[in-house]
């Protein structure tokens, strides 16, 4: 018997609606196999928890998950109106992929048969100048970056500030994506 | 970078894309590009290219046949795999894991999509999302048959199109979504392909010598022929 230990955390709003049903179909895939057992744990952390106690989880909740030695965490969506989204996020998504060293998030996209085009017959229904949301978009933000080039081109060390940028630059993108698309499976 | 290349080849897919934008971002993109080119230059089997962000964005919808892997920083990957999910017909639809490759420490699987306060209580939320990141975590937990099942059972129910919820046009409900995929999956004659057994994936903890060495090891290739020996599945 293959035996999985999992950490649940339904998260806000949707959340505990659609992780009922992805754990109901992990159940299922056990009972298919017939030598497989999944355990889960159901953990209340998200937004209700931090409105009863001012935070979205456990301050020791990394060492929590860690001394039960889960081989994954399942978890539902994580947002509410009633908290800014930088505490939901600050306060329980991010620690766990910062603190578990999650460096990859892997995100497949796949065009599946049976599903339309959002866009399809869009033009017939409305007009074609209203289809499309008007987009601003700000021209001199990047240049930002280009001043901070030149302030460092005046202090002359553009060159030797390379590595300072590459260290905080690998900082800054802890985490990359993949997404396969399209034809193959 | 070296995951995307690694996720490639075990996944026998041809090329990876790089997604930049080290004509405008000066500094933090020169360098991704330089990473990017000294990482593919140890993958000669994988192709590999680089397109700037925005003509990315535009190909994602005009020829996303053409992509296979993409790797992107935080930012342009958030919006990308928006863009993604919206292409593919809904975002109720689009899974994600977040890997701690060298399996360390768990990995964490979870929808793309936010928690829609709006349609909170109401049990029409599309549940597939959820399933299909949990075919993803039985892919991550070394049961890539499972997961491949999981897969195809949500495939089936989206393409015979009988039962849908509201963001798929239809007025199913978020429980009737997950028994269908359900009843998919125990079809009767649903067998698992046996190749599939051969292309399992690192289990949590397995995962450490394929990474660091960028070959199996004598010993995580015993685990694997001991995992493949287990007992057939129906």
């Amino acid at each position: 018997m293959r035996h999985y230990n999992l950490a649940v955390m339904p998260g806000d709003g949707i959340g505990p609606e659609v992780i009922t049903e992805g754990v109901a179909a992990l159940q299922a895939v056990a009972e298919l196999d017939g030598g497989l057992k999944f355990e889960t744990q159901d953990y209340d952390w998200g937004s209700e928890r931090y409105l009863r106690h001012g935070a979205m989880m456990p301050e020791d909740g990394l060492k929590v998950l860690e001394a039960r030695d889960y081989n994954a965490i399942l978890v539902g969506p994580v947002g509410d109106p009633r908290v800014a989204d930088h505490i939901t996020l600050w306060g329980m998504l991010l620690p766990i992929r910062q603190g578990f060293d999650q460096y990859i998030n892997l995100r497949p996209v796949r065009l599946l048969e049976g599903v339309a085009s959002p866009l399809a017959g869009k033009a017939l229904r409305t007009s074609t100048s209203s289809a499309f949301a008007r987009t601003a978009k700000a021209n001199t933000a990047e240049l930002a970056a280009g001043f901070t080039r030149e302030r460092h081109r005046s202090r002359r060390c553009s060159r030797r500030c390379l590595p300072t940028m590459a260290r905080s630059a690998s900082c800054a993108m802890p985490s990359s994506m993949l997404a396969g698309t399209g034809a193959r499976k | 970078m070296r995951y995307a290349f690694e996720y490639a080849r075990r996944h026998g897919r041809k090329k990876v894309t790089s997604a930049t934008k080290s004509n405008a971002i000066n500094y933090s993109m020169v360098f991704w590009d330089d990473v990017f080119r000294e990482v593919s230059a140890k993958y000669q089997d994988v192709q590999h290219e680089q397109q700037l962000i925005d003509s990315l964005c535009a190909r994602f919808v005009t020829a996303p046949e053409s992509l296979d892997v993409v790797v992107a920083s935080n930012l342009f990957g958030d919006i990308l795999t928006d863009l993604g999910a919206a292409i593919a017909g809904s975002m109720g639809l689009a899974p994600s894991a977040n890997l701690n490759p060298e399996g360390r420490y768990p990995s964490m699987f979870q929808a793309i999509h936010g928690s829609a306060p709006d349609l909170t209580g109401k049990g029409i939320a599309n549940p597939i999302a959820t399933i299909w990141s949990v075919s993803m975590m039985l892919d991550h937990l070394g049961e890539a048959e499972l997961g491949k099942a999981l897969l195809k059972a949500i495939e089936s129910v989206i393409a015979e199109g009988k039962v849908r919820t509201p963001d798929l046009g239809g007025e199913s409900t978020t429980r009737q979504m997950g028994q269908a995929v359900i009843a998919a999956l125990r079809k009767p004659g649903k067998r698992l392909n046996p190749l599939l057994v051969r292309a399992r994936k690192p289990s949590h903890g397995q995962c450490r010598n394929l990474i660091a060495n960028g070959k199996p090891t004598a010993s995580s290739t015993a685990r694997y022929s001991a995992s493949m020996t287990a007992p057939s599945r129906q």
